[in-house]
């Protein structure tokens, strides 16, 4: 079973793609459409949604309202189909699509965990060069160019805006959708460019392989060697979600943006792929700035810290990197939510002020810095 | 047709083996026909995002036979720059001019008949001599394509392949395209410049949008601007429930 | 290098696959019911005034051209950025770090790149095409 899976890799792919999105992204997404209802609710002094229950004869299901997301699914689904009469009916079915598809994809580039050793489950790896003939990657795509399939991908995303704007055949939409994508634009570049710093500390463009070059001691990671990077990044990064305080293309007392004429589990679509995409966005953080999948200390044959030393089974090491992966996506996604619930919307000229003005030129800085000390400290070894 | 393969699929053909496998054969003909069919939509779609989101399509179908090349770079700058740059600036140019969807040109002169014939024979001309070289033909064709056989040189089309070439074969034209960028950017500016001064309607804030720079107007315009709209709601013909 | 593609392919169509999937719940179990004024442009309830087919401010295409070329940029950097350990190193290298002399040619080489452009930039700023103030 398992060395046809290694043979076979597209199957091995399936697997981990279904796995990683039906069992982590998709219950994630839903949960934060609750969290994010909740935690506002927190932060206003109100209860927010909490009523939702299952009644399964006698016994009373609430769960503080967890199930309001499964309402809502629901109540999307069965929800009457608008297409507008005057709509682009292939283009306005395609925005959508556009919109989620890109996000979903770009997932497989993300590693999740170390590779698994085929064979060695319940041994200590106390030499995994030699030990680890064949093994399986925990991430789906491990390609040379990983974070230029990101970029190239999220660039589609645009279209799912703009499309969706336009083939609606409506003005609000079409100016909330030449909003949306002129704001994404204008932080993509700098999303690029404030993660070349790392990639020129670390070598490589490839995810797995920084992660692995940040190793398992902290002050090697992301977030300390780039720490303006790690800002301009967050902050471009959200921006291109369109959330507050970046949500002026859907400005919701205003125009309301690209999806107005959009119900329906058409409009839960775009709804749901904001959601995906703050988690990719914390997953790309992860990756880049927090050691990915590493735990402080924890090396391939268990934690080691100042000579205190505790050894620990290939299988147990993997799962508490899961485990700690998962963990720091969810502080991610939670930080998205309380930035959202925090500050007030951003007019379109101080958008594009900080967007071009601000972050642009200080990411452009950041390079050069970086290539300077990278060049200063490679001589000295 | 068959000898054309090993050129298209060098990643996974090993020395001396003439046929490809089953997998980069099927993907050759499902990109080349992406490719050829979303060029032909692009042309012929009378709907100009339709067009351009065939071209999109096109440009996709693109990027995965360079992938068969081994081209894994320009792979992905296809996407990144073609499908997701250009192609968002077409989409741009039509929703700001955003006209009502019209006929396109017809082919009605005798001189845009003559010109699309010479085109299309042209186009069959050098596709014939391609396939015949690449063919039992051979000839002086045949030895610029270089068919080889055999997996590319380590490292061929990576990023990292490509960041060598920049720092030596490349240098010039490498530092030469900032220049040409440079060019690019003040064109964008004094093209959108001069238009700006003549553009009928600017639609910098839309009607109901306030201008939070402006001093606030007349609270008494806002409550009338809202009757407005009510009455309106309730005059609509067939509206209501 | 023999790089698989196959489980990108997977991931493309997987992605794509689980889209139409959720459209296809949107088509099949969404009531279709229409109506003229449920079917016309949605404006709060007031009648459209005018089509939506009207020109918009050029400033959206330029932010367009803006990014297609800070975009072109950011292209010729990635290979640049993962390579530049390796590119100013003259001798052997132990992974990261290089064992041999260090050359300032990469480094200046891209700054020569990025002056270029940075003056684009300031150009831009200068000519108050960005900001939209």
């Amino acid at each position: 079973m398992l060395e046809f899976l290694i043979e076979h890799t597209w199957l091995q792919a399936l697997i981990k793609m279904a796995l990683l999105i039906l069992a982590f992204v998709m219950p994630l997404a839903s949960l934060s459409t609750w969290a994010e209802r909740r935690q506002s609710a927190m932060m206003q002094d109100r209860l927010g949604p909490n009523r939702a229950e299952l009644r399964l004869g006698s016994i009373e299901l609430r769960l503080w309202g967890i199930l309001h997301f499964v309402a809502d699914a629901l109540k999307m689904v069965f929800k009457e189909d608008v297409v507008p009469a005057r709509a682009n009916r292939f283009l306005f079915g395609l925005a959508p699509i556009l919109a989620i598809a890109p996000v979903i994809i770009t997932f497989a580039i993300i590693p999740f965990g170390s590779d698994l050793c085929v064979g060695h489950a319940f041994e200590v790896l106390r030499d995994p060069a030699s030990m680890c003939t064949s093994t399986i990657p925990l991430q789906v795509a491990r390609i040379d160019q990983g974070f230029l399939f990101y970029f190239a991908l999220a660039s589609l995303a645009v279209y799912g805006t703009t499309l969706a704007g336009w083939a609606s055949y409506n003005k609000w939409s079409l100016l909330g959708g030449l909003r949306a994508s002129s704001q994404m634009m204008s932080y993509e570049v700098t999303m690029g460019l404030s993660l070349m710093g790392a990639f020129l500390i670390y070598g490589t463009l490839e995810p797995h392989a920084m992660v692995l070059a940040q190793g398992p001691t902290p002050s090697s990671w992301g977030i300390v060697t780039q720490p303006l990077a790690f800002f301009i990044f967050l902050t471009a990064a959200i921006a291109e979600t369109k959330r507050a305080p970046f949500d002026l293309p859907e400005g919701e007392p205003e125009i309301i943006g690209y999806f107005v004429e959009y119900s329906g589990m058409r409009f839960g679509i775009f709804f749901l792929a904001e959601f995906v995409e703050t988690i990719f966005l914390a997953a790309v953080v992860t990756t880049v700035f927090l050691g990915g999948w590493q735990v402080p200390w924890l090396y391939p044959d268990g934690f080691h810290l100042m000579g205190w030393t505790l050894e620990l089974p290939h299988l147990a090491v993997v799962l508490i990197q899961l485990v700690v992966w998962s963990l720091k996506i969810i502080v991610l996604c939670w930080l998205q939510l309380l930035i959202r619930w925090t500050l007030p919307r951003f007019r379109p000229d101080q958008l594009m002020r900080l967007g071009w003005k601000q972050l642009l030129p200080a990411s452009l800085i950041n390079i050069v810095v970086t290539a300077g000390v990278v060049l200063a400290r490679s001589g000295g070894r | 047709m068959t000898s054309l393969l090993p050129l298209l699929s060098t990643a996974q053909v090993t020395p001396g083996e003439v046929e490809a496998p089953l997998g980069p054969q099927v993907a050759f003909w499902v990109l080349a026909a992406l490719t050829v069919v979303g060029a032909m939509l692009a042309v012929t779609r009378r709907n100009l995002i339709g067009a351009v989101m065939s071209l999109v399509a096109s440009f996709f179908g693109l990027a995965g036979l360079y992938l068969l090349l081994s081209a894994h770079f320009l792979a992905a700058i296809q996407v990144l720059v073609y499908a997701g740059g250009i192609m968002v600036l077409f989409v741009f140019v039509v929703m700001v001019l955003n006209q009502e969807e019209a006929e396109p040109w017809a082919l009605r002169h005798v001189f845009g008949l003559a010109l699309g014939v010479a085109a299309a024979v042209y186009l069959a001309v050098r596709l014939g001599q391609l396939l015949w070289a690449a063919g039992p033909g051979g000839g002086e064709l045949a030895s610029r394509l270089r068919i080889r056989e055999g997996a590319p040189p380590q490292g061929y089309g990576t990023v990292a392949a490509i960041g060598d070439y920049f720092f030596t074969e490349f240098l010039f034209p490498f530092e030469a395209v900032s220049i040409l960028l440079v060019i690019a950017v003040v064109g964008a500016v004094v093209l959108a410049r001069t238009t700006v001064a003549k553009a009928t309607t600017v639609y910098e804030l839309p009607p109901g949008e306030v201008d939070l720079r402006q001093p606030q107007h007349d609270a008494r315009d806002e409550v009338l601007g809202v009757l407005g709209h009510h009455a309106q709601a309730a005059n609509r013909p067939g509206g209501g429930h | 290098m023999t790089v698989d593609y196959a489980p990108t392919l997977v991931a493309l169509l997987f992605g794509l696959g689980f889209s139409c999937l959720f459209m296809a719940l949107a088509v099949l179990f969404g009531p279709k019911r229409g109506g003229e004024t449920k079917l016309s442009p949605f404006e709060c309830g007031s009648d459209p005034i005018g089509s939506p087919r009207v020109r918009f401010s050029v400033k959206f295409y330029q932010v367009a051209i803006l990014f297609l070329i800070f975009d072109i940029e950011a292209a010729f950097l990635y290979p640049w950025a993962s390579q530049f350990r390796r590119l100013s190193c003259i001798g052997p290298m132990a992974g990261l770090s290089c064992l041999g002399t260090v050359t300032l040619f990469g480094f200046v080489e891209m700054l020569v790149f990025l002056g270029t452009l940075g003056v684009a930039l300031a150009y831009v700023w200068r000519k108050r095409a960005i900001g939209w103030g």
